[in-house]
């Protein structure tokens, strides 16, 4: 889950694993404030997006998607579309980072709007509208992408 | 959720942490001990092993809440599609049949008209 | 023969033996696809009172399968073994005319494909209902691939695809099992029906 939080951000494997790394590390040392596997899971979530988050800042601007960058489709489950989920990939690490992370936690991680207001501490609207947003912007790049004809 | 939220979800199921991940962490954990400087602490973790045991506590507690957490989500889903399927064979039949009888019906009063 | 006139043969040849291979292959015909595009129905669910909306593909139909243990899902655990989607919506208006013929047509126009049949169609003047069933056969007329259902009332209209070989006569039967009425056949003594009597799902 960390690892995957992580990587969605930045999609970069090795950022991934260093912002990971950074948390479990974390984890070791505020481990005796963990009261629940409920509250495990909340704090290994919201430390991934504010780490993921950090790092991002550092990072260059992210170049727009080009479909000459999509890599060739890895193994995935026989149902999916690999150059569309890659694609929506790199779109997702494209969107602003507070987007990014909404999108992230609504989708990977399937939370409900209150919990991921919780985890990235803001009002529930802001999480709306970020969502709202976002999916607007994807929608759009998306169709852009596939030349009008999306999904 | 429509077919291109669906995309999405796909698109953003979660990952794996790459081979020696664990390890990894545990070297740092090592650098970590190395460089604190806590007395109290310090004199828990004073034995190695016991720094080691405590790290590897960490990152299987850590490692079996987000499984337990996943296979909880995926009972939910399964819990979910499974409604679903029973919801959606439910209104297949009942319009099925209506269809059917509109049919008789219709047969029925044509059959019935020729008497 | 010269060069050119045996080239031009061998690749005559070659496509009759494609042609012949194809032909004796029971498979789909290029361009079969059970699955409907009912993306219009989307815009037209913000118009409705009452939206049902199933969207099942092969994976979920998986991921379901794994939970219907119970001794009510066995039939319905029957139907969707095989099946590779279940696509239902069924909107539900607050007056007649919030959806047009129009609407309907953008689905049954997909359905004049050569590869479906329909194998129903009824009309009640009375009630204003209009329902239609297709099926996709494969090419040798053998395995069912998928099936569609338009039921069009004045306040509703439902669409339903399976995608996969359904068998037709168990989603028939399950009318009666896991909560679903049945629908028995009342008139009163003028020999009309009364108000209310069709199920809602």
């Amino acid at each position: 889950m960390v690892f995957s939080v992580a990587y969605h951000f930045l999609h970069d494997r090795s950022l991934a694993d260093e912002v990971a790394q950074d948390v479990f590390l974390r984890l070791y040392q505020n481990l005796a404030s963990i009261v629940s596997p409920q509250h495990l899971v909340f704090w290994l979530r919201k430390v991934a997006c504010r780490r993921a988050l950090d790092m991002a800042r550092k990072l260059p601007k992210t170049p727009p998607v080009g479909l000459q960058d999509i890599a060739e489709p890895s193994a995935e489950s026989p149902d999916t579309d690999p150059l569309l989920s890659e694609g929506l990939r790199r779109m997702v690490a494209s969107l602003p980072k507070d987007a990014r992370a909404v999108i992230i936690l609504r989708y990977q991680e399937e939370l409900e709007l209150a919990e991921i207001a919780r985890i990235l501490d803001v009002p529930v609207n802001t999480v709306k509208s970020r969502l709202e947003r976002a999916l607007g912007v994807l929608r759009e790049k998306l169709n852009r992408w596939t030349g009008g004809v999306a999904r | 959720m429509n077919p291109w939220e669906e995309s999405l979800r796909e698109a953003l199921r979660r990952k794996d942490a790459p081979p020696g991940f664990s390890n990894r962490v545990l070297a740092r954990v090592r650098d970590l001990r190395a460089r604190e400087k806590r007395p109290w602490f310090r004199a828990f973790l004073a034995r190695p092993a016991l720094r080691w045991a405590a790290a590897a506590l960490c990152l299987v507690i850590a490692v079996s809440v987000a499984f337990w957490d996943q296979q909880q989500r995926q009972r939910r889903q399964g819990e979910l599609a499974r409604m679903q399927v029973k919801q959606a064979l439910r209104i297949a039949s009942v319009k099925l049949n209506a269809a059917r009888r509109m049919v008789q019906e219709v047969n029925q009063g044509t059959a019935q008209s020729r008497l | 023969m010269n060069a050119r006139n045996k080239k031009i043969r061998s690749g005559a040849l070659a496509a009759f033996f494609v042609a012949m291979l194809l032909g004796t292959l029971s498979m789909p015909a290029f361009g079969q696809n059970p699955r409907l595009d009912i993306k219009n129905l989307e815009a037209l669910a913000k118009k409705a009172s009452e939206v049902v909306d199933v969207n099942l593909d092969g994976s979920l139909l998986k991921l379901a399968s794994k939970f219907m243990t119970d001794e009510d899902d066995r039939e319905a655990l029957g139907i969707i073994k095989n099946l590779k989607g279940v696509y239902v919506k069924s909107l539900t208006f607050d007056e007649p005319g919030d959806y047009s013929e129009g609407d309907v047509e953008a689905i049954r126009s997909q359905l004049q494909a050569p590869a479906w049949s329909r194998i129903v169609s009824a009309r009640s003047k009375h009630d204003g209902e209009n329902a239609e069933i297709y099926l996709m056969t494969a090419t040798d007329g053998g395995s069912v691939l998928g099936m569609a259902i338009i039921c069009a009332e004045p306040k509703e209209l439902t669409v339903v695809n399976i995608v996969g070989p359904v068998d037709i006569d168990k989603l028939s039967q399950l009318e009666g099992k896991m909560g679903i009425p049945r629908l028995e056949e009342q008139t009163d003594e003028s020999g009309q029906k009364p108000e209310g009597h069709r199920a809602k799902p």
